[in-house]
């Protein structure tokens, strides 16, 4: 590992473990893997089932930006375009491109676009339905895209360094404090785009969120960034999902290339207005065909 | 370019109603609106966006296709949509954010269909579409 990165993991660790005494009860990384819990019998099992609080239903979230505290308006011509994370001015000019690139119509390029994965924490900043499995052992977080986000609480710690390769979701370990899950997160890839105004971290980015339910149907979690690479200083985003009325709602998956009307043309993001004349089959030789055309 | 079927442009009244924020890319604006009143050419039911081929009369009479663009199939049903919704032939009043380059094409607010139903196209806004 480079001396950069060393004296930046030391730096992200110092940092951590302040805001581990400013915060009491967060959790921070440590680098030294803890052994995972003893297996349990299944009556012990059984009673560590009936102790989890109940997140059973379909979810959904608010707002098109990540941050909703200024007013969850997107960078489509309404109110607040933006987010305002605690950048450095590196960053800040860095975002900017990107702001200007988002409203000139094509220009900016998402890579959900792309079938790419938006990963966490764009996941929390859900269009769709999104749903939590819990267990003694385990929280995912799935989205109906898919995507999902696999939380150990096991008493496992993160990888050691070598053994840690940066993914969409990140590595999250979590614990239970009552009702509220505890969690923290680092291994993300550096630069995903995480909502439509061209928000991104570095992949030195560590995310600590307090996940409960503040009444019946609605659940909240408050995220707090911390990237030594880009902010100032920490930055805590709270973002509520209200839990869904619907009797039997059928949940799915969604590919971003099927039937897609907006191939990428030169670089840019462009819709194609006659149906008619876009066969996205062509892309496929005849004799292979994965599904058929609507 | 003039459609005598479509009514002005008006600002957007999302701040009166926030469930249907926008959804879909920047393509769209999201502070204009536009009405469509036409017969539908096509309905794609299809994941990740569904798209509805409007055909719309401009202000020569020449008939113009519109695409409109909405979410796939299983959230169109959450707004109650049926699969037997909208068809070919349909006379229906569609209303839309219209693309920012003034091409036919818009993202859907809602529609209301040859049996005088309206279909909000209800969004929860969101940055993971």
């Amino acid at each position: 590992m480079s001396a950069y990165v060393k004296n930046t993991r030391l730096i992200c660790l110092t940092f951590a473990i302040g805001l581990g005494l400013a915060f009491p009860g967060s959790v921070f990384a440590a680098t030294a893997p803890a052994k995972p819990a003893a297996p349990r019998s299944a009556p012990e099992r059984a009673r560590a089932f009936a102790a989890l609080p109940d997140w059973s239903g379909i979810w959904y979230g608010t707002g098109t930006l990540f941050d909703q505290s200024r007013g969850g308006r997107n960078p489509n011509g309404i109110g607040n375009n933006r987010d305002f994370p605690p950048y450095n001015a590196a960053w800040e000019a860095k975002y900017s491109s990107f702001l200007e690139r988002v409203v000139k119509p094509g220009k900016f390029v998402d890579p959900l676009t792309l079938g790419y994965l938006g990963g966490f924490p764009r996941i929390m900043a859900p269009a769709r339905g999104l749903q939590f499995a819990v267990t003694p052992e385990q929280v995912w977080i799935v989205y109906e895209r898919p995507d999902v986000r696999y939380i150990y609480t096991d008493g496992r710690g993160h990888p050691p360094d070598d053994e840690l390769f940066p993914s969409w979701e990140g590595h999250s370990v979590g614990r239970w404090e009552g009702d509220t899950l505890v969690v923290d997160t680092i291994g993300i890839k550096g630069g995903i785009v995480i909502d439509r105004t061209g928000l991104v971290f570095s992949d030195e980015v560590h995310i600590t969120e307090r996940i409960h339910k503040t009444n019946e149907n609605t659940l909240e979690d408050v995220l707090t960034i911390v990237d030594p690479v880009a902010f100032t200083r920490p930055w805590v985003v709270t973002r509520h999902y209200t839990r869904s009325g619907e009797k039997d709602p059928t949940m799915t998956n969604v590919s971003s290339l099927e039937n897609n009307r907006n191939p990428i043309v030169n670089g840019e993001t462009t819709v194609v207005l006659n149906a008619t004349d876009f066969n996205p089959d062509d892309v496929y030789p005849a004799d292979i065909k994965p599904f058929a055309t609507p | 370019m003039k459609i005598s079927s479509v009514l002005a442009f008006s600002a957007g009244l999302l701040a009166a109603a926030p469930a249907l924020a926008h959804h879909s890319g920047s393509m769209f604006d999201g502070s204009k609106e536009v009405t469509l009143k036409g017969t539908i050419k096509t309905v794609q039911l299809t994941n990740p966006h569904s798209w509805i081929q409007i055909m719309v009369p401009d202000a020569d009479g020449k008939m113009v296709e519109w695409s409109l663009e909405a979410a796939a199939p299983t959230v169109l049903v959450r707004s109650g949509f049926k699969r037997t919704s909208l068809k070919p032939g349909d006379k229906v009043t569609a209303r839309g954010h219209p693309l920012r380059d003034g091409r036919s094409g818009a993202n859907l607010i809602d529609i209301v269909t040859s049996s005088g139903e309206l279909l909000p196209h209800k969004s929860s806004g969101g940055a993971y579409e």
